[in-house]
């Protein structure tokens, strides 16, 4: 009995401790509520999302090489199926680099919606907090617009997901995205300091991109006001913001820094695989996208200067994209606006507003000069809407525009022989199954 | 006159003496089988209620009538009955019971006789497992026990294999049975930072098979519930060597072997000229066979001496062993050096100590597998023939469009180095009269470093002018089992058995891993010689898992055995509202064979109805999931950055299965035939479930319960003696079929377009289903891949997508034949699965016509003009489609060994006790219609249970020959 009575008494200390014990917090993560409390609580999450637009979904991978390969700009010679679908025009809604543009642009959006739902019950001095929401509003600008035009009408997102209460949401439409990206990035425009570090948004930056974003609205609605909205901005980024164009253009991707308006940077531990992507075998990379040859023929016998930046051959005459070329750490800088833009976009809204023909003249011999190419005498606006589009082809290829370009001028279906469905991707399969309130683009 | 008055009283006092006076009677009481005392005997005075027991030492004493018997009896043995006669000594030699139970195995936290077992359980002992040359414990479970499939992820060498117990009762959570190593849960799974795609490592590799006695395999819920929160899965209980009372026996066995990847399995590509006509190149003296120089004739050994020792108070058990595998691809190999000691000591008759340690190194060199650019395997399927293995100037050629393999296997350095140590130590106290107490303390302790190097000379460490890894991940499991049981046989015709116990573990895991790039020199491979240190992390985690459980058996007159069972499991993974899970079980089992009306038919030996129901949860998910969470990392332009990793569930729980079966032991003709059937059905509910969330939330999943699926099956093992005589034959057939079905999900939304296959799950269809464009050929006009159209709405969408196939066999079977004959035995071993389908991935790319991938030599036959019929097309399009769906049954030579035990009397004059030489072959030859390297792959390792039966370019099993001895002196 004594024996029994021992042996009870050693359960019961046993069970008096236990459920303490199961009390053990990660030593990797923190709790939700902890994570953004205090000042340097939001530079984390900031930071957070300026890592999200260097991701492989967005800056650092994807949506650079599909703004190319989509067009005319690249072809597929690579091992990765997916790429194919891709440059055929036959994407199924399943394709994993689509998913990835979709989920990482999402991705910012909502880390940079946990820190505005919260920044305005933390303490910290007004430009601090002027800084990170403008940082903030201006990265949700950006990929709502990045998503707006690879895929229509897209659910807004301003609210932070904390639970599943508010996972459902159906699209929103054009329009009313082209309205909340406006309403944010002129917010943004007021509270972001006018210069910046390199790698994160000034006011400038804001409005470069309203630009670029009134210039594809008025594209869709033929509203002549957008189109003055578009030229204001350019006009003020031009003749304010302080940058000037690189002298020579190869210099862009060497070094120059005062022609740039908004880019992401990488670092050896925090990568990008562009070079690799883009470099013939014999080189190390990949050589997964190539310049195709009509291509690179027609751009190496009218526009040498931007030619040689751009493109390169190899040992074996082999032709490949040269933009990004640090295959061993991944550190290229990915342009995401810079000034030569401002003066096309001012040069289109004019061209397709019927503005003065002189003016558009001037504005593509700003861009022709730097390349080293003889000025445009053209007086017809047809005529000059092709210079422009060829201008913007070369002087950003492999820079995330060419697609955009050809879908924004509605020159997609003449230029590439597709049909206008596939001027959307499809929305991600995905997506499609857990989103009850989610439909589907025509044609996929 | 009264002397003869006090005559009569003496004469009635010795009257009453010689008739009716008790005398004092003692004796020593042992057992017939060892010799041993035997305490607990219960001494009864024959026709009285009056009697005593036996003490410590086996000695009882009583007073008793001259002349009347003493009744002995004791649990589980004869009763005897011996007239006293007017001895003052008696001693008594107690012998078993005649009713034999059958061996004693272990089954959960006690043993059991195994004919009183009343749940359902699969037995493997050592003989049955010393001839599979493959040394790892899973490896030698392979179609060893129905219902109980290991399916080989990969021939790596020391790799993973996939264990699952009828079918797997979770979608997200771990289908991995339980291993618990002589009372101690172990560690298992995969521990790589290292990433190999596939080709994973696996901690149950370091154990060694020759240490072990024998594995019982628990499959449902009544034996399966004192593990409670993680017995969903089944539990296989693993028990080492202990050592022999009573004499020394020392064991060597050695064995050597061969293997190759046999040359019908692999895939015919294109040769250079077929190469030219296809691509349209024109490169001429060129023709390498890529696959023949990655691939080579690779040998494996393996020695192990152990020597096994005890007398009646103290055993011993010590092994050491060393066995080496090098891998078909070159560049790969596994040895594993291991130790182990077992020793107890019956210090008093009813204490005894004891405990074992085993120690295991190993070292693993591994390639990169499959969905790498930088595997051999992979990389020499998909090279063209065209191109060379060196140029013109003696170096690599990497014009390729994939790294040269050649460079790859003979530079590159992937190494992977374990030392684990498992140990335990534990007292077991007897009392009073039927109790005893046993108190377990365990340690397993898994310790992995990993130094990787690509150097210059081959294309990924070209790229980054060399590139190093080192990783290291660290794990321990420390458990306490305490444990207090009663047996009692009453009136000799009921017989209680009970237990209640308390179980706590700790598990604590710490990892640590660093990249850099830039090396001055290939011969400096290690961190301090970076130049750029790119990436570096380490993290740590621990897990609390509290338990009770009890356990009540009763059979009377072991004709009709009850059980009960109920565990408490409190585990630090759930949410704060659910910390603690609950876990019983009964079952009930009928002999029926002690029936009378049975018992006249003599020709059946043993007759047994099972029926169990338990609750078993599974909590195999990851930690802190209910919790929502940021992390650190996600850094920026030289600042730190964090970011939302997790979406809150507090709610969430275990997972809970119940099971339900019903069993059938049968065996007549004495014992030629017997059979056990089991018919099952499992149904879990609350199934954890990381449920995808809209990507445009920012999160891809949640982890949620919800769903339930059920497992129903039918497994059968029948084992006859077909001939016996000089000449024997013996029969061994498992067969298991089960069904897997889903019964509901969140909202029905399915979990779609999983893996490179396109698994999927959805209600109303078993797990992971092939579901995609189901393709119907091409057209001879333009050489297209033609879809079927489902809605009929003239475009192909992802709505035309529909269930292609099921990877999820109808049966698997095991048939094993042993023949033997003076000294000489053959076994064969034939193992069969039927009706899965497998989805081949690495033909989209080799069957792709187009892109820069070597082709299969069925591509000669493609769509080149209009009018062609044929069913390879001009050019595909990596839709996911039933083009890729092939059959996967296969049936497998398995093993098949010849053995030779030489005569008892020609051994013992060179002072061997026993002597046996054996040939063996391994995987001799698969019979299949799969036109991939090996119907058993899959190459997304053991980790999902939703992406299965994959092939893509995983590494097969390959046919092994292997000659050794053993010998016992």
């Amino acid at each position: 009995m004594k024996n029994l009575s021992i042996i009870l008494i050693l359960f019961i200390l046993a069970t008096a401790s236990c459920s303490k014990m199961l009390d053990i917090q990660p030593t990797d993560s923190i709790s939700a509520s902890q994570a953004i409390k205090d000042k340097s609580g939001v530079e984390n999450a900031i930071t957070g999302a300026y890592n999200a637009l260097q991701s492989t979904g967005v800056y650092g991978r994807y949506q650079v090489i599909v703004e190319d390969l989509a067009a005319d700009n690249l072809v597929w010679t690579g091992t990765t199926q997916d790429y194919s679908q891709i440059a055929n025009h036959k994407i199924a809604a399943d394709n994993g680099i689509i998913d990835g543009i979709w989920a990482y642009n999402y991705d910012c959006i909502n880390r940079v919606n946990n820190v505005l739902a919260r920044i305005a019950d933390i303490d910290m001095s007004t430009d601090d907090r002027n800084m990170y929401t403008g940082d903030g509003l201006f990265m949700r600008a950006l990929c709502h617009f990045n998503l707006l035009c690879d895929f229509g009408g897209i659910p807004i997102k301003t609210q932070p997901t904390l639970d599943l209460s508010n996972i459902n949401q159906a699209r929103n439409t054009v329009p009313q995205v082209f309205d909340q990206i406006i309403a944010d990035l002129l917010q943004a425009e007021q509270i972001l300091p006018a210069t910046r570090t390199l790698g994160h948004a000034s006011a400038f930056s804001a409005t470069a991109l309203l630009a670029r974003v009134y210039l594809t609205q008025f594209q869709q609605n033929n509203d002549p006001a957008i189109a003055t909205l578009a030229i204001e901005k350019a006009d003020k980024v031009i003749n304010e913001g302080g940058f000037i164009l690189a002298p020579i253009y190869s210099d862009l991707f060497n070094g120059n820094v005062t022609e740039s308006i908004f880019e992401i940077v990488s670092s050896v531990q925090n990568r990008n695989l562009l070079a690799q992507y883009f470099f013939p075998r014999s080189l190390l990379g990949r050589y997964e996208v190539s310049p195709p040859s009509g291509f690179v023929q027609s751009f190496k016998l009218t526009d040498t200067a931007r030619f040689n930046a751009s493109i390169k051959f190899d040992s074996t005459n082999l032709p490949f994209g040269y933009k990004y070329i640090d295959v061993t750490a991944g550190t290229d800088r990915v342009y995401v606006i810079r000034l030569a833009e401002m003066y096309l976009i001012r040069a289109e809204a004019r061209a397709y507003s019927n503005g003065t023909i002189e003016d558009i003249r001037n504005d593509v011999n700003v861009v022709r000069a730097r390349a080293g190419l003889p000025p445009t005498t053209s007086t017809d606006y047809n005529e000059l809407k092709l210079v422009i589009e060829n201008e913007r082809r070369h002087e950003f290829a492999f820079e995330c525009q060419r697609w955009a370009d050809l879908v924004r001028t509605k020159r997609a279906t003449t230029v590439l022989g597709i049909s206008q469905n596939y001027t959307l991707f499809p929305i991600p399969l995905s997506e499609l199954q857990t989103n009850t309130l989610m439909t589907q683009n025509p044609g996929y | 006159m009264k002397k003869p008055y006090y005559l009569l009283l003496l004469f009635g006092m010795l009257f009453r003496q010689l008739v009716a006076q008790d005398i004092p009677v003692s004796g020593k009481i042992i057992s017939a089988d060892d010799n041993s005392p035997l305490p607990g005997v219960t001494v009864l005075i024959k026709g009285s209620k009056l009697g005593t027991t036996s003490d410590i030492n086996g000695k009882y004493s009583l007073n008793a009538p001259g002349k009347g018997i003493l009744v002995f009896s004791y649990i589980g043995m004869q009763t005897q009955e011996i007239p006293v006669n007017g001895h003052q000594v008696i001693n008594v030699k107690m012998s078993n019971q005649d009713i034999p139970l059958g061996e004693v195995v272990v089954v959960g936290y006690s043993t059991s006789s195994k004919k009183l077992i009343s749940g359902s359980i699969g037995l493997v002992n050592e003989d049955e497992i010393k001839n599979i040359p493959i040394r790892t414990i899973d490896g030698v479970l392979t179609g060893q026990t129905a219902g109980l499939t290991v399916v080989s992820q990969s021939g790596t060498p020391g790799g993973q294999n996939m264990i699952k117990l009828r079918g797997g009762s979770s979608i997200n959570a771990s289908n991995q049975p339980l291993m618990v190593i002589d009372g101690i849960p172990a560690i298992t799974g995969e521990y790589s930072q290292v990433g190999m795609s596939g080709q994973e490592l696996n901690a149950m590799s370091d154990i060694n098979p020759n240490d072990i006695e024998s594995m019982t395999i628990l499959k449902d819920a009544s034996a399966t519930s004192m593990y409670g929160a993680r017995a969903s899965n089944g539990v296989i209980l693993i028990t080492t060597k202990k050592g022999a009372r009573g004499k020394t026996d020392v064991t060597l066995n050695m064995s050597y072997g061969w293997q190759t990847l046999p040359k019908e399995r692999i895939i015919p590509m294109m040769n250079a000229d077929q190469w030219n006509a296809y691509k349209g190149t024109t490169v001429k003296g060129i023709n390498t066979d890529w696959m023949s120089l990655i691939l080579q004739t690779a040998p494996t050994a393996n020695t192990e001496l152990s020597v096994s020792s005890g007398n009646d108070k103290f055993r011993l058990f010590i092994s050491g062993n060393y066995y080496d595998q090098t891998g078909v691809v070159k560049g790969t190999s596994y040895q594993r050096y291991s130790g182990r000691i077992n020793a107890d000591y019956k210090i008093l008759p009813n204490l005894t100590i004891g405990g074992g340690v085993g120690i295991t190194y190993s070292k693993n060199a591994r390639v990169e597998g499959d969905a790498t650019l930088y595997g051999p395997l992979p990389n020499a399927m998909s090279i063209p023939a065209i191109y060379p293995v060196y140029d013109a100037n003696g170096k690599y050629d990497e014009t390729g469009p994939y790294a040269n393999p050649v460079a790859i296997y003979e530079n590159a350095v992937n190494m992977a180095y374990t030392n684990r140590t498992g140990g335990n130590a534990y007292v077991e106290y007897k009392f009073l009269e039927g109790f005893s107490f046993t108190s377990k303390f365990g340690v397993d302790i898994y310790n992995l470093r990993e130094h990787s190097y690509d150097p210059t000379n081959e294309r990924q460490g070209a790229k980054y002018n060399g590139l190093g890894i080192e990783a290291t991940n660290y794990a321990s499991n420390i458990t306490t089992n305490n444990v207090l049981q009663y047996i009692k046989a009453i009136k000799e015709k009921h017989n209680i058995d009970v237990l209640i116990g308390y179980s706590y573990e700790k598990y604590c895991n710490r990892t640590t891993y660093i990249e850099g790039i830039d090396f001055p020199n290939n011969d400096l491979q290690y961190m301090v010689s970076a130049g750029t240190i790119r990436a570096a992390s380490a993290t740590a985690l621990d897990r609390v898992l509290n338990s009770f459980f009890g356990q009540a058996k009763y059979n009377y007159k072991f004709k009709y055995i009850f059980s009960l069972t109920a565990r408490a499991d409190g585990s630090s993974k759930f949410g704060a509202n659910n910390h603690y899970g609950y876990f019983p079980a009964g079952s009930f089992a009928w002999r029926m064979s002690e029936e009378p009306f049975v018992k006249k038919a003599k020709w059946i030996n043993e007759l047994k109805l099972r029926a169990s129901y338990g609750l078993t949860g599974n909590d195999g998910i990851g930690d802190f999931a209910s919790l929502g969470l940021y992390s650190g990392g996600y850094n920026y332009g030289g600042n730190s950055g964090i970011a939302p990793t997790q979406l809150p569930n507090p709610d969430l729980k275990w997972e809970t299965t119940a099971q339900t079966g019903l069993g059938l032991d049968v065996s007549v003709l004495k014992n030629r035939i017997s059979l056990t059937a089991d018919v099952y059905y499992n149904h879990t509910k609350d199934l954890l479930l990381q449920r995808p969330v809209p990507s445009s939330s920012g999160f891809y999943t949640i982890s949620s319960n919800i769903g339930q699926l059920q497992n129903e099956g039918l497994e059968l093992t029948l084992n006859t003696v077909n001939i016996n005589g000089e000449f024997t034959w013996t029969s061994s057939l498992n067969y298991a079929s089960n069904r897997n079905k889903v019964l509901s999900l969140y909202n029905d939304q399915p979990i779609d377009d999983m893996g490179r296959g396109g698994n999927r799950v959805e209600v109303g269809q078993p797990i992971g289903i092939f579901y995609g464009y189901n393709c119907l050929g091409v057209d001879p006009t333009t050489g297209n891949l033609v879809y079927e159209d489902i809605n009929h709405d003239g475009i192909i969408t992802s709505a035309d997508r529909t269930k292609i196939g099921d990877p999820n066999p109808k049966f698997t079977a095991g048939f094993t034949n042993v023949f033997s004959y003076k000294g000489f035995e053959l076994s064969i071993f034939l193992q069969a699965v039927y009706g899965n389908n497998i989805f081949d991935a690495s033909l989209i790319y080799l069957e792709s016509g187009t892109g820069e991938d070597n082709q299969t030599i069925r591509m000669v036959d493609r769509w080149k003009k209009p009018g062609d019929i044929t069913q390879f097309p001009k050019a595909g399009d990596s839709y996911k489609s039933s083009r890729f769906i092939e059959d996967g049954s296969f049936l497998r030579i398995k093993n098949i060994t010849l053995s030779y035990n030489f005569k008892k009397n020609w051994i013992k004059h060179v002072g061997m006790k026993s002597a046996r030489i054996y040939a063996t072959i391994q995987n001799l030859y698969t019979f299949t219609n799969y036109f991939g390297m090996d119907p058993e792959v899959n190459y997304y390792g053991g980790s999902s249970n939703i992406i299965i039966g994959t092939d893509f370019f995983t590494y097969p099993q390959s046919r092994t020959m292997m000659l050794g001895v053993s010998f016992v002196f």
